[in-house]
C-alpha cells in the first residue's frame, strides 16, 4: 500500500506468492517501475535456499505414506513452516505427517493472508504502532526459531549449532544475509554428515 | 539438516538485533528476552508461550528503554 499499489494487488500477491521477503522484495522492485522479467529472477534467486529445504523436508515426511504431490507440499513451505516441521516431524506419527504437515502449512499460509487482508482494512488506523507492539512483533521470529532450536536435544547437537552459528556469523559479515543462510546451513548439515560417517 | 537449519535461521533472524554497537538497548532486550524464553520453556511444553512471551519482554523492554 505504502508502495502506491492497489488493495486488490497486494491481497493477490500474499494469495500467489507465498513467501514474506520475497514479496517485499517483488514489490520495493515493481513499485518503481522494473520489469517482471527483472523481478522474477531476483526473487528465485533469493529464494535458492528452497533447494535445501524440500530435500531435507521430504526426508523427514518419509516416501510411503505420502499421497499429495510435492508441488502441494512445496507451496506452503516458508521458513518459518521448515523450522517447525524440522523440529517436530519425528515425534508425529509416519501415517499422520502428511497431513500434519498440511494443516501446518496450511495454517502459515492462512494467517499469512488474512492478516494481509487485515492490515489492508487497517491501514489508515495502524500506521504508527505503539513501540511495544512494533518492536515486539519484531522479536516473534528470532523467538519462534529459538524456542524450535530449544526443542532439539542441544547436546547431542552441540557441534553442528556452534559450528553453523559460527559459518553463519561469518558469511552474515560478507554475504547478504540470504545467501548467509543456505550456504550456513550446508555447512552445519556437512559437518554433521561427517560425524556421522566418522 | 534440522539443528544446522535451525541454528541459521535464528542466527539471521538474530543479525539486526546485535549488529552494530549504537544499538543497546535492541541487544539488552533481545539478550533478557532470550533468557526469558530459555526459563518459560523449560517450565512449559508448548511452543507458543515461550515465543510469544519473549516476544512481549523484548517489546516491553524496548518501550521501556527508549523511552528512558
Amino acid at each position: 500500500m505504502q508502495a502506491g499499489l492497489h488493495p486488490v494487488v497486494v491481497i493477490a500477491c500474499s494469495v500467489c506468492v507465498f513467501a514474506g521477503a520475497s514479496q517485499f522484495l517483488l514489490i520495493t522492485l515493481l513499485a518503481p517501475g522494473a520489469s517482471l522479467l527483472a523481478a522474477i529472477p531476483t526473487v528465485l534467486f533469493m529464494n535458492a535456499r528452497h533447494l535445501f529445504y524440500g530435500p531435507a523436508l521430504l526426508a523427514r515426511l518419509g516416501h510411503s505414506d505420502r499421497r499429495l504431490a510435492s508441488p502441494l507440499l512445496a507451496f506452503g513451505l516458508t521458513d518459518e513452516v521448515f523450522a517447525a516441521a524440522m523440529s517436530q516431524l519425528e515425534r508425529i506419527a509416519p501415517t499422520q505427517k502428511e497431513r500434519w504437515y498440511l494443516g501446518l502449512q496450511l495454517g502459515a499460509y492462512l494467517a499469512w493472508v488474512g492478516g494481509t487482508v487485515l492490515g489492508v482494512a487497517l491501514t489508515s488506523s495502524f500506521q504508527d504502532p505503539p513501540v511495544l507492539v512494533r518492536e515486539g512483533l519484531s522479536f516473534i521470529l528470532p523467538a519462534l526459531f529459538f524456542v524450535l532450536l530449544l526443542e532439539l536435544d542441544l547436546r547431542r547437537h552441540r557441534s553442528v549449532i556452534l559450528s553453523t552459528a559460527l559459518a553463519c556469523i561469518v558469511l552474515m559479515m560478507f554475504l547478504p544475509a540470504h545467501h548467509a543462510l543456505a550456504l550456513a546451513m550446508v555447512i552445519g548439515a556437512t559437518l554433521n554428515l561427517r560425524r556421522h560417517v566418522a | 539438516m534440522g539443528p544446522a537449519a535451525l541454528t541459521a535461521l535464528l542466527l539471521v533472524s538474530l543479525w539486526p538485533f546485535f549488529r552494530g554497537v549504537s544499538h543497546a538497548p535492541r541487544l539488552l532486550s533481545a539478550a533478557v528476552a532470550l533468557i526469558v524464553i530459555v526459563v518459560v520453556k523449560r517450565r512449559t511444553r508448548g511452543l507458543a508461550a515461550p515465543t510469544l512471551l519473549g516476544a512481549a519482554v523484548y517489546g516491553a523492554l524496548m518501550h521501556w528503554l527508549t523511552a528512558a
